[in-house]
């Protein structure tokens, strides 16, 4: 484990291992990979989106078998409530006398996979809220801090939606990346049927590289990168356009969404031992970002425009 | 280790600037070529383009000097590109990754040439303009080749010359004066080489035709004429000078009266 962290290069070299070690069990998903580390540099949440088999949960388990940290798993499902993944005050006795003591739930981990989370009923999506933004938690009258660092990595599929209950708008805002999976390319589907159909590779293989320290510096690097204004100026009038193309958006993007933006593209400098942000930057990241940010109207849903339509248009 | 990094990119812009002015040279060396160019074909004087050549200096180099940006040197350096311009934007914070930024971009400058900031195809192409364009003009001037007369009156007895369009007091460019040659006026010559016919005036003639006899010796430089000599006006001559050439007959015979 390495947690001497001087320089962007440092950086750089200690997400190149870890993503090497993460390809050892994911193929053909390098750029999910690369974006949910992104997100953890942000310390941000991400939502994965993709149809089932596309290695979702396979990825997130990995990154959190290699990272070190504190894991825990949620299902989603209809009857999940609050209580079940915040926590509860159970009635304990200590020296013959009885308290409520508060017994924490899986939230309270570094790295929260909640898995299918629009199977979860909006009262369990909202708990979540609180933890995701603030990263706390109230309860009753006490508040209850989350462990640093923290976030939430969420898992959706986009096509069974019987029985599902969609994320609103105010809980999409908070996942910092909308990451898709796609299938993966022909080679990359040889290369899984030789690793798990010959081989059988599994995350108990994996040893941790990085630790919670070294997460937080390279948490700190990120902010330290340095931005020209230019930059600044593309990213503003970027947010601002999704709020000014009424033909295609109802709603836009909030400034939350800038400042995820900047913030994804100075961790994509980071990571790839860059001390300066580009546009390129910032392109490569205003889909995963901008995506399930702006809402579309009527007559961009009646020409079949999806949101990463919307994006790169506004983007050329 | 700490850099002046707000020195170094101002010594760079600098030398974009020069760079600038410099492009701005031989543009408007080339437009004044192309004017001059042009105006000598009208036989109008070549000065008036030395005149917009340097107004296209002076507000061409103002304009594009203002435009100097480091985005601009980004462009012809893509191995400074965005790091010049973070670098500037945050010459006033620091800490370990800024001055990394600096020191790495402190040491890129270093290696950067006037040369660099040049581009270099374009202004091959300027210069090959230049050259090109130069020597057409020096062609045309010494070949005498205008679709206009290059020397025109100004309608005050005065000259304007057609290479340097200033009012010259030389006589020899002004129409209307006499050289004193037997062949006229030099801006004759200009007619060309056509054929001019035209037939003496008798009456201009020391012989008297009308008397009929023998020439007495002496009256022929000497020599002797044999015969009777006989000459009769012809009633039907009558002049036959164009009323431009008026003027050439007239010279000639002025000046040959005078000797």
């Amino acid at each position: 484990m390495d947690s001497n962290i001087k320089s962007v290069q440092d950086v750089k070299r200690i997400v190149d291992e870890v993503l090497d070690h993460a390809e050892y069990i994911v193929v053909g998903q390098e750029d999910v990979l690369k974006q949910v580390i992104i997100s953890i540099l942000c310390g941000a949440n991400a939502l994965l989106e993709g149809y089932p088999g596309l290695a979702k949960t396979l990825t997130v388990n990995t990154l959190a078998k290699l990272m070190n940290l504190s894991f825990s798993r949620i299902q989603g499902t209809p009857d999940l409530m609050p209580s079940d993944i915040i926590g509860t005050y159970v009635l304990e006795e200590m020296n013959g006398k009885r308290d409520f003591v508060f017994q924490k739930g899986p939230l309270f981990a570094n790295m929260v996979l909640m898995d299918e989370i629009n199977r979860a009923t909006p009262k369990t999506q909202s708990a979540l809220l609180e933890a995701m933004q603030e990263k706390q938690v109230t309860v009753g009258t006490q508040v209850f801090k989350m462990d640093q660092p923290f976030f939430v990595l969420a898992t959706q599929n986009p096509i069974e939606q019987e029985g599902t209950y969609p994320l609103p708008e105010a809980q999409s805002d908070r996942f910092l990346f909308k990451i898709k999976t796609d299938y993966p390319s022909k080679e990359a589907e040889a290369e899984i049927l030789n690793r798990y159909a010959e081989e059988n590779r599994s995350n108990d293989e994996l040893k941790p590289l990085l630790n919670a320290n070294t997460i937080i510096q390279m948490q700190n690097m990120v902010r330290k990168i340095p931005v020209a204004n230019d930059i600044k100026d593309y990213v503003v009038r970027l947010v601002q356009k999704t709020r000014s193309h009424k033909e295609l958006i109802e709603y836009g993007a909030s400034p939350r969404a800038s400042i995820g933006l900047l913030m994804a593209a100075k961790a994509k400098a980071l990571i790839e031992g860059r001390n300066y942000v580009s546009k390129e930057d910032i392109k490569e990241m205003a889909l995963p970002i901008l995506r399930h940010r702006i809402i579309l109207n009527f007559e961009a849903e009646r020409n079949n425009f999806d949101g990463d339509d919307v994006v790169k248009y506004l983007l050329k | 280790m700490m850099v002046n990094i707000r020195g170094d990119i101002s010594r760079l812009k600098r030398g974009l600037v020069y760079t600038k002015f410099f492009d701005c040279f031989l543009d408007s060396i080339l437009i004044s070529l192309i004017v001059s160019g042009a105006l000598l074909l009208f036989g109008i004087s070549f000065m008036y383009s030395i005149i917009i050549g340097g107004g296209y200096l002076v507000f061409g180099f103002l304009k594009s000097a203002k435009k100097a940006s480091l985005g601009e040197i980004e462009k012809k350096i893509p191995d400074l590109e965005w790091q010049l311009r973070t670098a500037s934007d945050n010459s006033e914070r620091t800490n370990e990754i800024i001055e990394r930024l600096n020191l790495e971009v402190a040491e890129k400058i270093g290696f950067v040439g006037i040369y660099d900031l040049l581009s270099g195809k374009r202004t091959l192409k300027r210069v090959g303009g230049i050259f090109a364009i130069g020597m057409l003009i020096f062609y045309m001037q010494f070949s005498g080749f205008n679709l206009v007369s290059a020397v025109k009156s100004d309608g005050f007895d005065r000259g304007i010359s057609g290479i340097t369009g200033l009012f010259l007091d030389d006589e020899s460019n002004t129409p209307g004066r006499k050289t004193g040659d037997i062949y006229g006026e030099e801006s004759d010559i200009n007619v060309g080489k056509r054929e001019l016919e035209f037939e003496l005036a008798t009456e201009a003639n020391e012989l008297d035709l009308d008397k009929n006899g023998e020439l007495g010796e002496g009256s022929s430089n000497g020599k002797k004429f044999t015969g009777v000599i006989g000459g009769k006006q012809d009633s039907s001559y009558s002049e036959s000078i164009n009323v431009d050439e008026m003027e050439i007959v007239e010279n000639f015979y002025n000046n040959l009266n005078k000797q």
